[in-house]
């Protein structure tokens, strides 16, 4: 991938879907997807937890909540709303 | 690069034969000259490793007017634009050396000079006029600089052998330094491992004159708050990364009037380095490689990969357990420390190759782990605190699967062990959080100290508690990230890293190492940056990552983190252990040591023995490494005085300055 193929600016908040979609793009971008579910689930719950400075739910932690970047969308955004 | 040395003795003439004695004992960091300077309170000393202005650069160096006298080790990477300033303020210069600019800055900004200094210094000033001497050191501690008191005034040096060379200087072990480094893995300045000998802190001076010794910060590690970092735009800011690791990279590899090469480890920054250089500048480029014999250490496919990309002229040498402790005496003697890894050795035959090959300066990656979060330590650190946010819940504990993959006990293939290993301390305001495992699994060393030992400790007892209460109070709103790397470049890179595997393994075989991920421009900026540009998710490295896509192949840029390790114990355990180990660790020498308690000492060497050292626990090791370490220091430094070795007749001095005896020549 060359430099300009890389997702762009990320740093608007608060964050709305593009941001959140951008993130996900860019946790793409940079590594190779762990081939255990569950751990590659962790990954990405460890990143959305940093980024966007929430704390999830067990059940949240789960290949089927924050596997696609629609679900994980979804998973970030109800927790801004709650904030 | 160079060794500097110097007496202060204000009631009575310094003493010109030490002098000349503790500049003996640094002609390997300057072979190419030496000199003196000596009045009636101080006397100043010098061997040269000629870089810069080879034919005006001598030392020590006076002001104009012969007030002022500076030695100096190191290189002011932006002299050429300080001096151009100091023109333009009036100033006039004799040479073309970055030497001549310190004198000038000194006597236009005072103390104030220090914080232009873009570069890696020590150095001392003396003013006679004012009969002040001024000690300063760089603001990551990429030189170093020792000092001790003794009745008749003060000593300094590049090196602890140079300071030994008095007898008045105290020959013992600290036990507080003893105690940071089988806690930290090396001490904390201003502490050494040797009673009475302390070192300059780095980002600091120290001034000593008729009010007495006194020092004063001049820079220090700061990040800001979490979340009130400047307005991020990350396509403005990679490029304004690239550009300064660019700009960077160029004074390191430019400004210097003899050759310089580059290190080439296979990882991702000395890549980054040597492909700037390629790309940006027009000169040829040489780099060396350290390769082992033992596959699992070995990184030889990528070096080779990046040497052929850049088409440099590439050498390595490869190292196997036998070489490593067949030089591993020198090794202690040149860190002047117990080293509780073997991984200096390999850097201390990859200097010399360089040295052999004709180079005196090389350029590399170290500093970009501290600087742009790159340590497995700061995955560990960032899993633990996801972890600690519900440390009962046993899908966040898999986390920890995610470390160390390189590992042959990996947590992925031993996740109880590993829940176990980094469960304990979940304590998430522990500010020192990303470090309690490493200092707890280091201090083990310490169950095997001698009871008196622990006693002393225990009466002096600086603890890990004093550093972590030494950090500013701000570091509370830190990201965990900026107080991990806080911790870091306190700790472990001016104590080992830039030590005894930097300056110490270098400087042995008289090879200056330039770094620029530790170009003071460069390090503000990254420190100013938010903790995910630097590690996004478990991913190290992202901004920088990011900014060099096009110059490093993919295969490195992508591949998984591998920290630099050589065998440790298989090292001297192995079919033939050196000739010198038995003595150095025989039950007499272990008992006059009084560090490590005998019979914890034999069982430990019989376990060596048992398994030749060979796949042996992290723990082990380091007790393995810890024990001959400790005892080749104290038979090196202690039982004798370090540097009997070393001394040697100096060549003439290219100055020689006796304001007693009245004698000039070369000044």
């Amino acid at each position: 991938m060359s430099r300009d193929e890389w997702p762009i600016n990320h740093d608007e908040w608060p964050a709305n879907r593009d941001r959140i979609e951008q993130i996900l793009r860019d946790d793409k971008a940079v590594r190779v997807p762990d081939p255990d579910p569950e751990l590659e689930a962790l990954q990405r719950a460890i990143l959305l937890e940093d980024v966007f400075e929430l704390t999830l739910s067990d059940d949240e932690i789960d290949p089927a909540a924050l596997g696609s970047p629609g679900s994980a969308q979804d998973v970030v955004s109800r927790h801004q709303r709650w904030r | 690069m160079c060794g500097i040395c110097g007496i202060v003795s204000p009631d009575a003439l310094p003493d010109l034969a030490l002098l000349r004695r503790m500049t003996g004992r640094l002609h390997h960091r300057g072979p190419d000259g030496n000199g003196y300077y000596r009045d009636d309170t101080a006397a100043l000393g010098h061997t040269r490793l000629a870089i810069l202005d080879p034919a005006g650069g001598a030392q020590p160096m006076s002001s104009a007017d012969g007030t002022v006298w500076v030695t100096f080790n190191g290189e002011i990477f932006n002299y050429i634009e300080l001096a151009d300033q100091l023109r333009s303020l009036g100033h006039t210069f004799r040479t073309t050396s970055d030497t001549e600019v310190i004198l000038h800055a000194w006597q236009e900004w005072g103390t104030g000079c220090f914080s232009r200094f873009n570069g890696q210094w020590a150095l001392a000033l003396w003013d006679r006029r004012e009969r002040r001497l001024v000690l300063s050191r760089d603001r990551l501690g990429v030189r170093p600089l020792f000092y001790t008191r003794t009745g008749r005034g003060l000593l300094f040096a590049s090196e602890i052998k140079a300071l030994l060379a008095d007898p008045a200087v105290d020959r013992a072990f600290d036990p507080a330094g003893l105690d940071q480094t089988f806690t930290y893995w090396s001490t904390v300045a201003p502490r050494t491992v040797f009673r009475g000998i302390e070192q300059l802190e780095p980002g600091s001076y120290a001034v000593l004159d008729q009010r007495g010794f006194r020092k004063t910060s001049y820079w220090s590690i700061e990040f800001p708050a979490r979340g009130a970092e400047r307005v991020q735009d990350v396509q403005r800011d990679t490029r304004a990364l690239r550009e300064a690791l660019v700009e960077a990279t160029r004074l390191r590899f430019l400004r210097s009037d003899v050759p310089v090469g580059a290190y080439l480890s296979g990882g991702l920054d000395s890549s980054i380095i040597a492909a700037v250089i390629h790309r940006y500048t027009d000169v040829p480029l040489h780099t060396f490689s350290v390769r082992f014999s033992d596959s699992e250490f070995d990184e030889g496919g990528y070096q080779k990969e990046m040497a052929a990309a850049l088409g440099t002229q590439h050498q390595d040498i490869l190292v196997s357990p036998a070489a490593i402790a067949d030089v591993f005496p020198q090794v202690v003697r040149h860190a002047e420390t117990p080293i509780l890894r073997a991984a200096p050795a390999p850097l201390f035959l990859l200097s010399r190759l360089v040295a052999d090959s004709g180079y005196k300066v090389v350029v590399t990656g170290e500093g970009a782990d501290e600087v742009f979060g790159g340590y497995d330590i700061f995955r560990e650190a960032r899993v633990r605190l996801f972890w600690s946010r519900n440390p009962r819940s046993v899908k966040r504990a898999r986390a920890i699967e995610l470390l160390y993959p390189w590992m042959s006990r990996s947590p992925g293939r031993l996740p109880a062990f590993g829940r176990s290993f980094f469960g304990r301390n979940l304590d998430p305001a522990d500010l020192a959080l990303s470090h309690r495992p490493r200092w707890d699994s280091t201090a083990v060393i310490k169950s095997m100290l001698t009871a008196g030992l622990r006693d002393e400790i225990a009466s002096s007892d600086p603890g890990d508690g004093d550093l972590v209460a030494a950090m500013p109070a701000c570091a509370e709103g830190w990201d965990p990230l900026s107080r991990g790397q806080w911790l870091e470049m306190t700790t472990l890179l001016p104590g080992y890293i830039l030590a005894s595997q930097g300056d110490r393994m270098l400087m042995a075989n008289s090879v200056e190492g330039r770094f620029p991920f530790l170009d003071s421009e460069f390090v503000g900026f990254a420190n100013a940056l938010p903790a995910r540009y630097k590690l996004f998710g478990l991913e190290e490295k992202y901004l920088l990552k990011r900014a060099f896509a096009d110059l490093v192949p993919d295969r490195i840029r992508h591949r998984p983190k591998q920290p630099y390790r050589a065998p440790d114990a298989e090292s001297f355990f192995g079919a033939r252990p050196p000739d010198w180990l038995g003595e150095v660790t025989s039950a007499a020498a272990v008992a006059e040591a009084g560090v490590f308690e005998p019979a914890v000492v034999a069982a430990v060497l019989a376990k060596c023995a048992r398994t030749g050292g060979a796949r042996m626990s992290n723990t082990d090791n380091m007790r393995a490494l810890a024990i001959v370490s400790t005892q080749l220091a104290h038979a090196t430094f202690i039982a004798s005085d370090g540097g009997q070795a070393l001394d040697r007749h100096l060549p003439e001095p290219a100055v020689a300055v006796d304001l007693v005896t009245d004698d000039r020549s070369g000044a």
